[in-house]
């Protein structure tokens, strides 16, 4: 945070003194909101709704489900076909428990005793993507008009949070002669805060009403998120083995995290002026 | 009362048009009184009442008619508003005459009908169905006589009553409708000359059944069409003399000249299945048919006056001269001049028409004036071959003489032009710029100053001579040379060598400035006339400032253009939603001006009131030298001649930078557009492009679009240093 915030310190008045470009008739700052969304296929998106879901899961599969983050944003033209901005991109999404995890449930025991499962229901995942980006947009046009493309870093900042009495697994012990069932639940602290890097990069295009309203749409995809597709692609257990239960929301969250901002379409509102 | 001060007002401005003074000089025509109602009224409006009208009436092939009003109106708005159409001048004033005389018995058909004359070298005339005739000035100045122009207007006018051009235009869309089995292109083209023949010779029917009604000679209704079949001549054939280049000491050998010209080729009874119009000997045919029946006698050749008509024809010869030149078509110029020069010797436009020509020709010779596709003169100057009679020795003179010697002939012209009339800036420059360039193809003052060895009596004289040759530096040593060597018999045998001596012994002015040595630094002369020495980048960017010298703050804002084409649509081309969009680009381009603090001038036909009739000639002086511009390379140097009012333009809108700006937006596809935006500023003086915009998008013509382009164009135009 403390990077973005002295890229936005130092860049924008630099940008602003130096500034050669006409903008749109004259304008070159504009902010607005924008919407982004992609479809919920096998993850669950906010509400623990997907389109597919997974076979061994929790989430309401069968629906009509998005993946929705909602943004708000500055821009600033600093030459004809370029300009720099800085958002930030709030999301809600969940977690369907779709992976098997390990635990030492007896750690008294020199050798240990180790449980395997598949944690119940899902967890929640809060986060904001903060970007910094440029936007470089085809010969022809004048920032922020027309037909572009970006690129920018962007710093994911997310928390994930489970409830320990819908997120857990029942294992059944059988320890001196003593059969039952347990219930375990722990997966570390109740909320984690994660922060991940990646490389932000989309196609757009620009409209511009009466002056002074601006509608952007197209798409973008974070670079890593994208790399990692193919590993993905088969779920969580993919790319590691089970983890243990102290590092599984870790895991399992960046994975979601990841496959929620591997290509979104988006559509944004702004003013001009 | 309003249309008696009308009346009165339009007879001062006829009686007001005082006749010019042929014998020495020639003013280029000019537009005067009250613009006409076309230039102020709304185009949509009109084409909304005529259609309104179309549809009251119980006509067929409405929807086809429909656009025919929409695609006419346009046509001659464009053609009024186009700089070219000349509008109570003295000549459009007499053929209105002529109109009156020939309709005097049918008042109502006369006040129907526009007569103009075109600034157009093309022998031609037409008519729309909206009762406006046009008259090029190539047709008034190949006329033998009033009566022959008398026929051609009734033949005209025939067209407009028989509604010949709207019912043409349905035939032509049914005959593009039709199926013809895989021979399509020629069948329809042979059944669309077929009834355009028809046409005119119902035309040429009616016409001479309106002709006969005046008084005017029937004979000379037949002589028309010989005027029309030799129209690809020049207005009179006059032996071409070399001595007209001649001086005394400058004899051109005979052989640039051909023994014989080529006789005139009669093509009258050509094949004319695929001509609109039928033959000249049909043509004859027919109305000779018709004179034979009717008496002849008391008919004269001009009603209206013979002297006003041998006046009109002269002005309208002159006028010519000055269209060959827009066009860059320097030998017909050069002919036309020189047939005017023998009724006219003293005239001082002649004189500068011809200098303008040599000048040009010469550039020509020397590889630095040239001709492409854009070009008038696409394939360059024709070979002499391709010219029939008299004309042929300007261009086999051209074909023939070698460069150097093409210069050194029309300086020899040129400087002794200028000497006649020293007070003609512009034949000063081509005199000078001929110095120059005499400099720059090799040929300097040695070339002409060295004796060659010669029988020598005197022993100092000796001496001198051989310091002539070997030692002398200074020019005015040489000069002084010939001077003492006056008596000495030259036995160099080129015939140019001679040339100018005269001019080394007494004219200091011609001493000074011919070139010493090669390349001369001298800072006079055509290019420096026109200031083209500047400095000029070598980037390619579709957007830029190509001089980087100019510093632009104030522009002379030309008509945008605008056309919208929708190729999916029988009508492909949106006469009124273009039009609706260049009223837009028109607001935009003030907008965009004023937000920034950018001076700009309007010069534009379609925003002029009726009082702006001088505006309207400005226009056609500046169109007149865009047309020129863009006949030729951009590269060539000196090429815009037809400069004379320029300087008048610059000084009295005070800036020498046009700019022209335009939209062509296509629609090629349900969601597949092109647009082409284009803005360029051109600087009058240096005759250079200094700005230019040109850019494609693959998307509709948005207001965006529009905005941010030509916001953008004024941005650059302030920011860049």
């Amino acid at each position: 945070m403390k990077l973005l915030l002295l890229l936005i310190t130092f860049t924008i008045p630099t940008c602003i003194l130096n500034c050669q470009t006409p903008g749109y008739m004259g304008k070159r700052f504009s902010a607005g909101y924008g919407f982004h969304f992609g479809p919920a296929l096998l993850g669950s998106n906010g509400n623990g709704k997907s389109i597919f879901g997974r076979n061994n899961g929790n989430a309401k599969d069968g629906e009509f489900a998005f993946n929705r983050l909602h943004e708000v944003y500055i821009e600033y033209a600093i030459k004809t076909r370029f300009s720099i901005g800085t958002s930030a991109i709030f999301y809600k999404t969940t977690y369907d428990n779709g992976m098997e995890f390990t635990a030492n449930v007896n750690r008294n025991s020199p050798q240990g005793t180790y449980i395997y499962g598949q944690p119940s229901n899902l967890y929640t995942i809060k986060g904001v993507n903060y970007l910094v980006y440029g936007k470089l947009f085809y010969g022809k046009y004048i920032a922020p008009w027309g037909r572009y493309m970006c690129f920018g870093i962007n710093i994911r900042s997310y928390t994930a949070s489970y409830n320990p009495n819908k997120m857990s697994f029942t294992y059944n012990s059988y320890i001196n002669n003593i059969n039952e069932n347990i219930t375990f639940s722990d997966f570390g602290p109740l909320k984690q805060h994660y922060t991940k890097f990646d490389i932000f990069a989309g196609f757009g295009r620009t409209r511009i009403l009466a002056d002074k309203i601006i509608f952007d749409y197209g798409f973008n995809t974070n670079m890593y998120s994208l790399l990692t597709t193919l590993f993905d692609a088969g779920g969580p257990q993919n790319f590691i083995d089970e983890p243990d239960n102290t590092i599984y929301i870790k895991k399992t969250s960046a994975f979601r995290v990841r496959n929620l901002n591997r290509f979104n379409v988006f559509i944004k509102v702004g003013y001009l002026f | 009362m309003l249309k008696f001060l009308s009346v009165l007002f339009t007879s001062l401005i006829f009686t007001s048009i005082a006749q010019q003074n042929l014998k020495e000089n020639f003013i280029p025509l000019k537009s005067t009184g009250q613009l006409p109602d076309i230039f102020t009224q709304n185009i949509r409006n009109v084409i909304t009442s005529d259609i309104s009208d179309l549809y009251k009436q119980k006509e067929s092939d409405k929807l086809i008619k429909q656009s025919y009003l929409t695609e006419a109106n346009y046509e001659i708005e464009k053609i009024v508003k186009s700089g070219n159409t000349l509008i109570n001048d003295e000549i459009t004033i007499y053929l209105n005459k002529i109109a009156d005389e020939l309709l005097k018995n049918n008042p109502t058909l006369r006040q129907q009908l526009h007569i103009y004359t075109l600034k157009s070298h093309v022998v031609n005339a037409y008519s729309y169905d909206k009762g406006y005739v046009f008259i090029d000035i190539g047709l008034i100045a190949q006329a033998e006589t009033e009566a022959q122009l008398a026929f051609i207007i009734s033949h005209e006018i025939s067209h407009f009553t028989k509604k010949h051009h709207i019912n043409g235009y349905v035939k032509n869309d049914k005959i593009d409708n039709k199926t013809y089995n895989g021979k399509s292109v020629e069948e329809k083209l042979i059944e669309k000359c077929q009834y355009s023949k028809e046409y005119e010779s119902e035309a040429d029917i009616e016409g001479f059944k309106l002709f006969e009604q005046s008084n005017y000679n029937l004979k000379q209704a037949q002589k028309a069409f010989d005027v029309l079949q030799y129209s690809h001549l020049p207005f009179e054939l006059v032996e071409f003399k070399k001595s007209f280049f001649e001086t005394e000491k400058f004899i051109i050998p005979q052989n640039y000249f051909l023994k014989e010209v080529s006789s005139i080729r009669n093509n009258s009874n050509e094949d004319d299945t695929k001509l609109t119009h039928p033959n000249t000997t049909k043509r004859k045919q027919v109305i000779s048919e018709l004179i034979a029946n009717r008496s002849n006698e008391g008919r004269v050749n001009a009603i209206v006056d013979q002297q006003q008509f041998e006046y009109i024809r002269d002005l309208s010869r002159f006028e010519l001269c000055r269209l060959y030149l827009k066009n860059r078509d320097y030998p017909n110029s050069l002919y036309a001049a020189y047939i005017l020069s023998i009724k006219y010797p003293n005239n001082q436009y002649l004189a500068e028409t011809i200098s303008k020509c040599l000048y040009s020709l010469s550039l020509y010779a020397n590889s630095q004036l040239h001709y492409n596709h854009d070009s008038y003169l696409e394939n360059g100057i024709p070979s002499y071959s391709d010219v029939e009679s008299y004309p042929q020795q300007i261009y086999h003179l051209i074909n023939k003489m070698p460069s150097n010697e093409f210069t050194i002939m029309s300086l020899n012209y040129v400087y002794r032009t200028h000497k006649k009339f020293p007070e003609n800036k512009f034949i000063n420059a081509y005199s000078d710029s001929l110095l120059k360039m005499i400099g720059t193809v090799n040929w300097n003052i040695y070339d002409f100053v060295r004796l060659q060895k010669k029988e020598i009596q005197d022993s100092t004289s000796k001496k001198e001579i051989s310091q002539t040759n070997d030692e002398t530096k200074s020019k005015t040593d040489l000069i002084e040379n010939i001077q003492k060597e006056n008596n000495f018999k030259n036995y160099d045998t080129a015939y140019y060598k001679e040339v100018f001596l005269d001019l080394f012994l007494t004219d200091k002015e011609f001493a000074s400035k011919f070139p010493l040595d090669g390349a001369t630094s001298s800072s006079s002369g055509f290019s420096n006339y026109n200031n083209t020495n500047s400095t000029y980048s070598k980037k390619t960017k579709k957007s830029e400032y190509i001089n980087s010298d100019t510093k632009i703050e104030k522009v002379l804002l030309l008509e945008p253009f605008y056309v919208k084409i929708d190729t999916r649509v029988k009508d492909k081309i949106q006469y009124v939603e273009a039009d609706k969009k260049q009223e837009n680009l028109i607001k935009t381009v003030h907008d965009c001006a004023a937000r920034q603090n950018f001076q700009l001038i309007t010069l534009d036909p379609g925003l002029l009131s009726t009082n702006d009739v001088d505006k309207m000639n400005d226009y056609s002086v500046i169109n007149d030298w865009f047309d020129e511009k863009f006949d030729s390379n951009e590269n060539d140097r000196n090429k815009i001649l037809n400069t004379d009012e320029i300087d008048s333009i610059i000084e009295k809108y005070g800036t020498q930078y046009v700019l022209k700006t335009g939209i062509i937006s296509y629609k090629v596809g349900e969601f597949k557009n092109k647009t082409y935006f284009y803005c360029f500023i051109y600087d009058l003086k240096t005759q250079k492009t200094v700005y230019k915009k040109y850019e494609a998008f693959s998307e509709i013509d948005s207001q965006t679009l529009l905005n941010a382009k030509v916001y953008q164009t004024f941005y650059e135009l302030i920011h860049s240093k």
